[in-house]
């Protein structure tokens, strides 16, 4: 039996369905695209299917029969068909095979507390244990001790490079126009490849083939607007989705005319998808997005100056899915993917004719091929196999100057065009019914400036049942990762800078091992999966001491400075463990999550060689995330988490030294030594913790449902005990001439409202 | 790009506080911080030492102390350095306590509070060894349309040995007698190419003027080019990232060999060269 299986009511394809024979005992899961294959014995047999948040459904199916069955599930909140049968059980985590995987319901992501209201996928993400958050505020994430390039984030198969908004505030995922988010922390698949640390893959909604539907929220600092409908009747459909903000526009009538400055940022979102006959489907997504900052000041004496800094992501996906057989699917999928980075800064004075023009850009660019089968044999095996070819072209810096003192003056680094592919071939075997194991290997290669890279990956996750509802899990896996990400601020400022490997610089490698157990509880209907890991990275890249990207191709030095010039390659090691109590059901949903991790890096040429800690190095790492039905319409939630404090460096103390001077002739300066100067004791790299973080979030949801639309007022509390955490440290100097240490905190107790109008 | 840096920090500073932290400080005592380096190239070994300056902390002490005991010690030798007010160095003349190519040498300050510091190196057996020499001179053209010469300076430095060699080169411009430091650049054996070393670097001079001030024409240039140990490397070039200027550049760790204390004690081999430009 095989088909698609979609959503009653909008025809929108759900992936992950559990397709169960529970009287031959088999099963399996449906693919991304909602197709299902399943091989059953006998002249008939019973399939379940059956979805978190969906009602089950259960089919009687015969051998002379239509071997096609295409099935539309039920959400819970709608109607009941007469088809419908009630849950007995639901999916167990102790019979997945994968490990160090969360799939996040789209639907806790718009009930968890956010800041100022904006939901967000990856502060979602955050709350998961093995996840580390930078510093406040920030969307930025750290996966078992792996940096923040080290997360592969797809959305529609699509690379996302730089996934954060407002300086790392907020991420590019707008929630309404989202189906399905997926985080792989460890034992990746075969088909996942290209970073060292972890894969988001998040899915755009496919759009409401039956009906035309819309949501409209308004916020604080933005408003969103989501519309979705068929084109043609059951047979295709569309979504757009926006969202901008308007602090700019608020702000701009207050603000003096000197200082007229202002801040936006802006998401598009829109997919369609046709089904073509009974065997292909066609989906095109794409997404825009863009931050901008501009300062515009009016001095009134005819001078000009305009500073605009803007940044954003594009990216389109077209994919075709196609059904083979009743065992066999495919995708196959072209793919775009742009960031770019402009600055520009024009000063003029039209009194005396002198101007200053100044931009600076920097760009990556992808195009990527890709084609990947499903293939079930049988319900032992199910292969997956494909490939992709991924041209890249960086940009990393062009400055262009002009000016009226004849200064004119272009200087770019040179593109570098690149090419990344990758085959692979993986099979989730069923070896017995306690024991069932996902084996793979994908090979890799990457081409940059005449230097070829092969790398071999062999990945392996297992499971083991110890008792019904008891499985001992293990994984491994090796990962290579050919691009990386130049930051040494931690905020994610959108100057961090993608640079590819090349003659100079190594692709990076990880080895990751992980061992865990996953326990499924009846009464309390809660999972409980414990993990540990060791992982180990090499080549990993670091901006050298002293570095920083304002040296990056900075215009006006006679020697250009590279990148490549710039940087170190060193090693790490992160281990640690992870406990994760999940209650899916009920009135009270939610989980609470714990962390224990350390991460240790190590490069020839920083701190003098010797071992340190990451500066997102965690010991301690909790969350706790809890969602409460009070009624029918009325819901509560918070969340708390607790973090050990980053490891910074901090000046202990300052001290003389002089350089050598072996010059006899020259001018000799104080104490004979002209190399006189100053240096800073820090007692080693991050060897000091900041106090550590901690906050509690609160919200509530009203909904009230009308006749054929629904509204939602929240109000939320962001960091609800007013914490001041620290943003970073600064030292003070008083007037008695003493240091005192200052921290800088950036959020107190926030409130926000939100109201949410669905039709 | 500094710019938007300045503006990202506005933003930050509009919606930030800032409050004494709730933290405990690490608290570290002045410590001692040497500097010396030996070669036998040298009439005399100096050591300029001082007394660190705790952030935090109210404890001080003279930074610039004339009451320490240092020792040199050799091989099976060891002498006094003794303080000299002028350059407020401790002092020992080579022809009094010979620096030696291979040997090993030691260095122990002790303070009058009882601390002592300590640190050993060695001396590098062989010489730099140049070999070629160049000046390029190309007359160019500036975006105000002066003129000038522009001196292309290509060092090649042979490998002496087998061993693994740390290299600083010096270019320093002569005028009336004295010298003034133009650049510099460290390379080790890592940078070979074909077992030599390749440096260049330009000084730019502009002529107009010079027939009525030829005392201020530079007429020759000095290199200086030091075989130094890796101690001797790691620190000069640690020392030489440190941009306190950048507030987004990592932190440099500036290397230290001092047992107990902060600096550098190496030794090192030098040649030194002074060429006529063309």
């Amino acid at each position: 039996m095989s088909g698609i299986i979609s959503e009653k009511g909008s025809g929108e394809t759900l992936p992950g369905v559990s397709v169960i024979s529970p009287d031959q005992q088999t099963g399996t899961t449906s693919n991304n695209y909602g197709f299902y294959s399943i091989t059953l014995k006998g002249d008939s047999a019973t399939i379940l299917f059956r979805y978190l948040g969906y009602t089950d459904q259960l089919f009687l199916v015969r051998k002379e029969g239509d071997h096609r069955l295409n099935i539309e599930l039920f959400d819970k909140t709608s109607e009941l068909s007469e088809v419908v049968i009630s849950a007995e059980k639901t999916r167990k985590i102790s019979e997945e095979t994968r490990m160090s995987t969360i799939e996040i319901p789209i639907d806790q992501i718009k009930k968890l507390p956010a800041l100022l209201g904006e939901k967000d996928v990856l502060k979602v993400i955050q709350l998961l244990p093995g996840v580390q958050k930078g510093s406040e505020g920030s969307s930025g994430f750290y996966v078992r001790g792996g940096g923040p390039d080290q997360n592969l984030i797809i959305l529609d198969d699509a690379v996302v490079y730089n996934a954060s908004h407002l300086f790392g505030f907020f991420s590019i995922f707008n929630g309404d126009a989202l189906k399905s988010v997926e985080l792989v922390k460890g034992g990746f698949p075969a088909r996942y490849g290209g970073r060292l640390s972890s894969v988001l893959e998040m899915q755009m909604k496919d759009g409401n083939k039956e009906k035309l539907q819309g949501e409209v929220g308004i916020g604080i600092i933005s408003s969103r607007g989501t519309l979705e409908g068929p084109i043609k009747k059951g047979k295709s459909s569309f979504l757009v989705s926006a969202r901008r903000t308007y602090i700019d526009a608020l702000v701009y009538p207050f603000l003096p005319a000197d200082q007229k400055s202002g801040y936006y940022f802006y998401d598009f979102n829109a997919k369609a998808n046709f089904i073509i006959n009974d065997k292909n489907r066609l989906y095109v997504s794409g997404y825009f997005g863009r931050d901008r900052f501009y300062f515009r000041p009016d001095y009134g004496d005819g001078n000009k100056e305009r500073i605009s800094f803007s940044w954003g992501n594009a990216t389109g996906s077209a994919r075709l899915n196609h059904i083979i057989n009743d065992k066999m699917f495919s995708n196959t999928s072209l793919i775009f993917s742009n960031y770019n980075l402009t600055l520009r800064l024009e000063e003029s004075a039209p009194e005396s004719n002198d101007f200053y023009n100044l931009r600076y850009r920097s760009r990556i660019r992808d195009w990527t091929v890709k084609h990947d089968i499903d293939w079930r044999p049988s319900n032992n095996h199910y292969i997956r196999m494909g490939a992709l070819v991924q041209m890249h072209r960086f940009e990393p810096s062009a400055i262009v100057i002009k000016s009226s003192d004849n200064f004119e003056n272009e200087s770019s680094q040179d593109p570098v065009d690149c090419v990344e592919n990758g085959v692979y071939l993986e099979d989730d075997w069923s070896i017995s019914p306690r024991l069932k194991a996902n084996a793979g290997i994908r090979l890799s290669h990457f081409y940059s400036r005449g230097k070829n890279y092969f790398g071999l990956e062999p990945r392996f996750s297992g499971r083991f049942m110890l008792t019904e509802d008891f499985s001992i899990k293990a994984s491994y896996a090796l990962m290579n990762q050919y691009l990386h990400l130049l930051s040494n601020t931690g905020v994610g400022l959108p100057t961090d800078l993608w640079v590819p490997s090349t003659d100079r610089v190594a692709p990076q490698r990880s080895n990751q091992w992980a061992l865990g157990f996953a326990k499924d509880l009846e009464k309390p209907q809660l999972t409980i999966t414990v993990e540990g890991y060791y992982k180990t990275m090499d080549r990993i890249l670091g901006y050298k001491e002293g570095a920083s990207f304002l040296e990056v191709g900075e215009f006006g030095n006679s020697q250009e400075v590279s990148w490549e010039d710039n940087v170190t390659a060193g090693r790490g090691e992160s281990y640690g463990a992870e406990l994760m109590i999940q209650k899916k059901f009920g009135k009270l949903t939610g989980w609470v999550g714990y962390t224990l991790s350390w991460t240790i890096l190590q490069f020839d040429e920083l701190n003098n060689g010797e071992e340190f800690f990451a500066r997102y190095d965690r010991r301690h790492d909790v969350s706790i995330v809890a969602m409460y039905e009070v009624k029918e319409g009325f819901n509560l939630s918070a969340t708390w988490v607790y973090g050990t404090g980053q490891a910074i460096t901090l000046p202990l103390a300052n001290y003389n030294v002089v350089s050598n001077n072996p010059d006899p002739s020259s001018v000799t300066g104080i104490f004979g030594f002209p190399g006189f100067q100053t240096a800073t004791y820090y007692g080693g790299k991050n060897s000091f913790r900041m106090a550590p973080y901690h906050r509690l979030d609160l919200a509530a949801q009203w909904t009230k449902k009308l006749k054929r639309s629904e509204r939602t007022f929240e109000f939320g509390v962001y960091n609800a005990y007013n914490r001041m955490n620290p943003f970073f440290y600064d030292i003070e100097q008083r007037s008695d001439g003493t240091n005192k240490l200052v921290q800088v905190s950036l959020f107190p107790i926030l409130p926000s409202v939100s109201w949410t109008y669905k039709f | 790009m500094k710019k938007s840096f300045i503006l990202f920090l506005s933003f930050l500073s509009i919606i930030s506080c800032t409050r004494d932290a709730d933290i405990d400080v690490p608290q570290v005592d002045p410590t001692l911080s040497v500097s010396c380096f030996i070669s036998p190239e040298k009439e005399m070994s100096s050591a300029a030492i001082f007394w660190s300056r705790p952030v935090f902390s109210q404890q001080s002490l003279p930074e610039f102390p004339d009451d320490l005991t240092v020792i040199l010690i050799g091989n099976n030798t060891a002498d006094t350095m003794i303080y000299d007010p002028i350059s407020s160095t401790y002092q020992l003349p080579t022809s009094v306590f010979p620096i030696m190519a291979g040997q090993e040498y030691r260095l122990e300050v002790i303070a009058p509070n009882g601390k002592k510091v300590s640190a050993k190196t060695s001396i590098p057996q062989e010489l730099p060894i140049v070999n070629s020499f160049n000046i390029e001179k190309n007359e160019r053209t500036d975006q105000n349309n002066t003129s000038y010469f522009q001196y292309v300076f290509k060092l090649v430095l042979g490998d002496p040995s087998s061993s693994f060699n740390y290299y600083q080169s010096m270019f320093y411009f002569v005028l009336n007698g004295y010298t003034g430091f133009l650049s510099q650049s460290f390379k080790d054996d890592a940078n070979l190419q074909n077992g030599q070393l390749y440096i260049e670097t330009e000084y730019e001079q502009y002529y107009s003027g010079f027939e009525e001030n030829p005392e201020f024409e530079v007429d020759s240039l000095q290199y200086i080019v030091i075989n130094g140990t890796e101690e001797y490397y790691r620190f000069h070039r640690t020392l030489q990232n440190q941009s306190p200027g950048d507030p987004f550049s990592e932190p440099v760790i500036v290397y230290s060999n001092i047992e107990n204390g902060l600096g550098i004690f190496a030794g090192y081999r030098s040649v030194l060269a002074k060429v006529a430009l063309p």
